[in-house]
């Protein structure tokens, strides 16, 4: 079993990068008609950007020159005029263009919660959360400048980049050729650089993901690592991936930042070849003051597009990682899904029938968990499952609600394949309680509706008052408006799991499972919680997994679960007249108590 | 946390070679116009061609100078950053280490994992990458500002009566961005906490079929957060072109009146062109302006949400002078403890005394106070009256560590670390328990068998809270865990209910076996306290009975009860009666 921790860097699937970057620029062309209007804005602007230095050159190398006092006064008019269309267009573009950049972000993130929704517990079990909401929202943000950069920055940049090589080479090709002599080295020197940063910068994005996950499980475990003492351990272990985050940044910058240093000695070299070809090759008189100092201007106004683009390729590079691991889950199939002609199951009696099931983890093919097992639980029967730890209890009630299917057989319920109907529709009619109680933050109220939103104050207060945890809501200050947390705060384990009951029965489900999920009322409580369940049971078919003899013996049906399926099935009666397993397990238990 | 300004105090060699760094490209970049003034003045109008050479070479050399220059300052000022980062987050995170089981109930981990992972990052790109940009920012713009007075003052006037527009421009951005950061930093952690609640409870939302509901409830977060960043674009969009526009404006003002000048003949035409290259450099230092203020508007706005964090009081704290048991031999004590929490008695007035080596079982009501005891136990909280004595101290005059090392606890609500069987048996001393002793450990808690079974036996990864393993299996590692701690006292709250009847019995009869230990132990069934040398059976935040199994049996009260119906010989009796009927 692939298990990542926070030590382990994440195994990614190699994708061609231009496939990435196809599929994220996907997500912006749904805007075509903003970003044409973005484009339309930022020609504008960029226009004003190239006339800029043609307007100084004109007022000096003709104005100034000719001492036409007018005309340089009506040139800076015009300039004012233009540069307040460049100010409307450069905010138009932003707000437009980060509209666009905002939504997307908020698509793709929705798109991949959407996604993480539909996985199976298989995904969930394999990594730490800490990973996963990496993803959701830090991954996600840093794509933010990619996509804004790209359409505000980068077309630009190579608009201006084309622009200014235009206008040079048609002002005097001679000169421009001299200036942009360098360009093919500094390209050369560029791609060198990245195809190093790259690595090493998802690297870093790893180890980001690491240390992540490790400041997440750490605080979600606090209590076991003060009351173990283990601060100094887990202060240790956190220093290693908080040393291993900064080395890996600094391994990356010392190759990244080298890009400066290119762009500046280009640079340099292109200004060295403009005055000294210009003025010793094609000669001075030939070239005009005016249009040196616009050539020194576009030197510097094609150099420095050239540095962004630079950069953000940089920037490309190291998103690009965090676009691959976002899509690494969106492309991890759904393994449970609704089947294509999937059909809602109409509200059921409750006959769940198993035929030559057979169960295998997929990460452990060869290993059946259960083999060729049949049985058919009537509605209304009450199936307790038994047997040692690790038999397969939870493996059938697993299998019942779809949360694995099954690898050979099938299973019916009221005769409706269980792939053949629509995931929805059958959990809907499902109660499940599982080991662990889990309460979301929010009030009492909410999370006993959790299952159906829709149910009256009537319904609610009936259910909770059927596993007895009325009472107890009642005496908490503000009773059924009480807010709870994740953790539970001020409710026992207990009381949680009588709100989980209560949350189970308000949903009024067909089929019950229950998974030991009374083990941790005590016994008082627990005979409340019996009665009041055996009320509810009626006309439910369940199967109870269950390590107490009261629980196990009001069943219809035991079920002793072993060695891939079940190995004695009848009433409490004739198991213990068959005098196996169960007859050995009831006695054992039966001394201890 | 100590004042940003200490972190970065350690660098400051550092901060100087990047600092020298960038006023030498700096200062190369100034002397690059003076150079294509010369050019110009000199070669090109006065024709002193033999200067050429020298001159051009000058704008290479300045390039490579740049080249050389520039690299030092990104690179030192990049590892300074992420280094100031490092220290930061360390000691966050200890500080947040140490803080109370309180502090975790008020601030869920989605919260805490924000402050230090988001919030550090940004404060370390201010004090890094941005900070120092910000600074080249205003030297370049003050020594500019400097060689356009030596060429000419007059004309200096423009830029300076632009600058401080541009200036109050960017003060104003930052004012707005400052708040709305603020939000998008609290969105930022609901977003976090959203998702982190949905993954954690995932087994929940599928059960329910809730996961249409969970995407929308994502979905109003995501929304907002979009809005957030909408209304920050706005802000932007609101003042950077302003900024653009005052630059461009100040170019041309120079060009024109600079212009009139030299009609005038107070300027040469090779100073307007220097001077107007001076301008375009001043231009990009106020563009970046309104960037800056963006991110260390933002970076302040995480930094005091840092401070605020690791400023909170824990609740619990060690003494200022812990007294030092030289040996804990695990004697407990109880006096009067009472403990309300929020206004609400959850104990009274609790006695007990437990001798080394003894066992205590402790029965009762869910909510009756069971756990409160054993977290009183292990100071996550302090009792509000009365005291508790390990070895006849009182545990508020110990260390925390001393305390909770002489404790192991299984805890009802099992949470196992991403890791393998044999760290997480581990746990609290990596470095001294050999393999032979988590063995022990794991026999003890009957978890060798399962464990022997896995795939790369006491070396396979078990994922975040144990998942991948039964909830049996996962109760008896973490009952592995608190054995090997081999600690004089060791406390099981319901540590067994997910076992089934022969393990558990099993593991019991291992726990009775070994010595030299004081145990408590909580449970829901009898079969779990019997053995032990005193029970007691809370109800209403007391204790109701007290005794051994015998005793409490004989006196017929709850305890008696509980057996009945655990035994199923009330069940038995009720089928009697109907049969009867």
């Amino acid at each position: 079993m692939q298990v990542n921790t926070s030590r382990q860097d994440e195994l990614q699937r190699e994708v061609p990068k231009s496939e990435t970057l196809a599929r994220l620029y996907k997500y912006m062309l749904r805007y075509k008609r903003t970003l044409a209007a973005v484009l339309a804005l930022v020609l504008v602007t960029l226009g004003v950007t190239l006339v800029t230095p043609l307007l100084i050159e004109q007022a000096v190398d003709v104005y100034v020159a000719e001492g036409n006092r007018r005309g340089l006064l009506l040139l800076g008019a015009a300039g004012l005029i233009l540069f307040l269309i460049f100010m409307a267009g450069t905010r138009g573009r932003m707000l437009l263009m980060e509209g666009v950049t905002n939504r997307v972000l908020e698509t793709i993130r929705q798109e991949l919660y959407t996604h993480i929704q539909t996985l199976s517990f298989h995904f969930f079990d394999s990594r730490p959360t800490g990973k996963i909401l990496a993803r959701v929202v830090g991954d996600v943000n840093s794509l933010k400048e990619m996509y804004s950069d790209s359409v505000t920055k980068l077309l630009p940049d190579l608009l201006t980049v084309t622009g200014v090589a235009v206008i040079m080479l048609a002002k005097n090709w001679k000169l421009a050729l001299a200036a942009l002599l360098t360009l093919p080295f500094m390209a050369a020197g560029m791609f060198l650089i990245q195809t190093k940063a790259h690595r090493l910068w998802q690297i870093y994005r790893k180890k980001n993901s690491n240390l992540n996950a490790f400041i997440h499980e750490n605080f979600s475990g606090i209590r076991i690592v003060q009351s173990f003492a283990a601060e100094k351990e887990a202060m240790k272990e956190f220093n290693e991936c908080n040393e291993a985050f900064r080395t890996s940044f600094i391994d990356a910058v010392r190759v990244a930042d080298l890009f400066s240093a290119l762009v500046e000695i280009t640079w340099g070299a292109g200004g060295f070849l403009l005055y000294f070809i210009g003025i010793r090759v094609i000669g001075a008189d030939q070239v005009g003051v005016g249009t040196f100092m616009a050539f020194s201007t576009y030197l510097g106004m094609f150099w420095s597009p050239v540095r962004n683009l630079a950069s953000f390729y940089n920037k490309i590079i190291t998103n690009l990682s965090a676009a691959e691991r976002i899509f690494d889950i969106m492309d991890t199939p759904a393994q449970i899904t609704d089947q294509p002609g999937a059909y809602p199951l109409p509200r059921v009696r409750g006959e769940v029938s198993f035929s030559n099931v057979s169960f295998a983890y997929t990460d452990e093919p060869e290993r059946l968990v259960l083999k060729d097992v049949s049985f058919t639980a009537k509605p209304g029967e009450t199936i307790a499952l038994v047997g040692p730890t690790g038999a397969g209890k939870t493996t059938i009630v697993n299998l019942i609600s779809r949360f694995y299917d099954v690898t050979s057989g099938e299973i019916r319920i009221d005769g409706h394949e269980l792939r053949q109907v629509t995931l929805e529709s059958l959990r809907r009619q499902m109660g499940v309680m599982t080991q662990d109680t889990f309460l979301f933050t929010g009030t009492i109220r909410e999370n006993i509706c959790y299952g159906r939103p829709d149910a009256t104050k009537e319904e609610m207060i009936a259910a909770a008052k059927a596993v007895n945890a009325h009472d107890f809501i009642m005496e908490l200050e503000q009773g059924y408006d009480t807010v709870v947390s994740e953790r539970g705060g001020q409710l026992s384990i207990g009381q949680r799991q009588l709100l989980a009951f209560a949350r189970t029965m308000v949903s009024d489900p067909r089929i019950l499972i229950l998974d030991e999920a009374t083990s941790s009322i005590d016994s008082h409580t627990e005979l409340l919680v019996q009665e009041g369940i055996q009320k509810l049971l009626e006309n439910r078919t369940s199967f109870v997994i269950a390590h107490r003899l009261s629980t196990i013996r009001g069943a219809d049906r035991i079920f002793y679960i072993d060695r891939q399926g079940i190995l004695e099935a009848g009433s409490h009666q004739e198991l213990m007249e068959k005098k196996g397993a169960y007859y050995r397990l009831y006695q054992s238990s039966r001394q201890e108590a | 946390m100590k004042p940003l300004v200490y972190y970065m105090k350690r660098y400051w060699h550092l901060y100087l070679l990047g600092f020298l760094g960038m006023i030498i490209s700096v200062g190369l970049d100034m002397m690059a116009p003076q150079i294509t003034r010369r050019i110009i003045d000199e070669v090109i109008l006065e024709g002193k061609t033999r200067l050429l050479l020298s001159l051009v070479l000058g704008l290479l050399g300045i390039g490579a100078g740049r080249a050389v220059f520039q690299y030092i300052k990104e690179f030192t000022y990049d590892y300074i950053g992420v280094s100031v980062g490092r220290d930061i987050r360390k000691d966050l995170f200890g500080i947040l280490q140490k803080m109370s089981v309180d502090f975790f109930d008020r601030h869920n981990t989605g919260e805490v994992m924000t402050r230090a992972k988001d919030d550090v990052d940004k404060v370390w790109m201010v004090t890094g990458f941005v900070g120092i940009l910000a600074v080249e920012a205003a030297v370049h713009t003050v020594m500019v500002l400097f060689f356009m007075v030596r060429l000419n003052p007059l004309l200096t006037l423009i830029p300076l009566v632009a600058l401080p527009l541009i200036g109050l421009c960017a003060v104003r951005m930052e004012k707005g961005l400052g708040k709305v950061y603020d939000k998008i930093s609290e969105e930022t952690a609901s977003l976090n906490t959203v998702a982190q609640e949905n993954l954690a409870g995932v087994r929940t939302v599928k059960a329910f079929a809730r996961e249409p509901y969970e995407i929308q409830k994502f979905g109003r977060h995501n929304r907002r957060f979009y809005e957030l960043n909408m209304k920050q674009a706005r802000i932007l969009a609101d003042h950077q072109p302003v900024v653009s526009f005052l630059g461009k404006s100040m170019l041309l003002g120079v060009v024109v009146a600079g212009g009139f000048q030299v009609m005038a003949g107070g300027m040469t035409l090779g100073d307007l062109g220097a001077f107007a290259e001076y301008a375009n450099n001043v231009i990009w230092p106020m563009e970046i302006l309104g960037w800056l203020s963006n991110d260390i508007a933002s970076a302040f706005a995480s930094w005091r949400k840092i401070r605020r964090i690791s400023q909170e009081k824990p609740e619990i704290e060690n003494p200022a002078h812990p007294v030092v048991l030289p040996e804990v031999k695990g004697e407990i004590r109880f006096e009067h403890v009472g403990f309300q929490r929020d206004g609400h008695e959850i104990l009274k007035d609790i006695n007990l005394v437990l001798k080394p080596g003894q066992t205590l079982g402790i029965m009762g009501m869910t909510g009756s106070g069971k756990t409160t005891l054993v977290n009183l136990l292990q100071r996550f909280y302090d009792v509000t009256e009365g005291r508790i004595l390990l070895d006849g101290v009182d545990i508020r005059d110990l260390s925390l560590s001393q305390l909770r090392a002489s404790e192991a606890v299984v805890m009802q609500e099992v949470f196992l670390f991403s890791d393998t069987v044999s760290e997480n048996v581990r746990t609290g001393r990596k470095e001294e328990l050999t393999m032979e002793t988590v063995e022990w450990a794991a026999r003890k808690a009957g978890a060798h068998r399962f464990i022997t079974g896995l795939s790369q036996q006491y070396d396979t990864m078990i994922g975040e809270r144990g998942v991948g393993l039964s909830g049996g299996q996962k109760q008896r590692i973490s009952i592995a865990r608190a054995i090997a701690k081999g600690t004089p006292l060791l406390i099981l709250d319901d540590a067994t209910s997910a076992l089934d009847m022969e393990t558990e019995g099993l593991v019991q009869n291992n726990l009775k076996e070994t010595r030299g230990c004081s145990k408590i132990i909580i449970g829901h069934r009898i079969s779990a306290v019997r053995h032990a040398d005193e029970i007691l059976v809370l109800r209403d935040h007391q204790v109701a009975e007290r005794g051994t199994h015998e005793e409490l049996l004989r006196r017929k009260g709850e305890y008696y009860r509980t057996w009945q119906v655990q035994s199923g010989q009330l069940s038995e009796r009720r089928e009697e009666e109907e049969a009867c009927r």
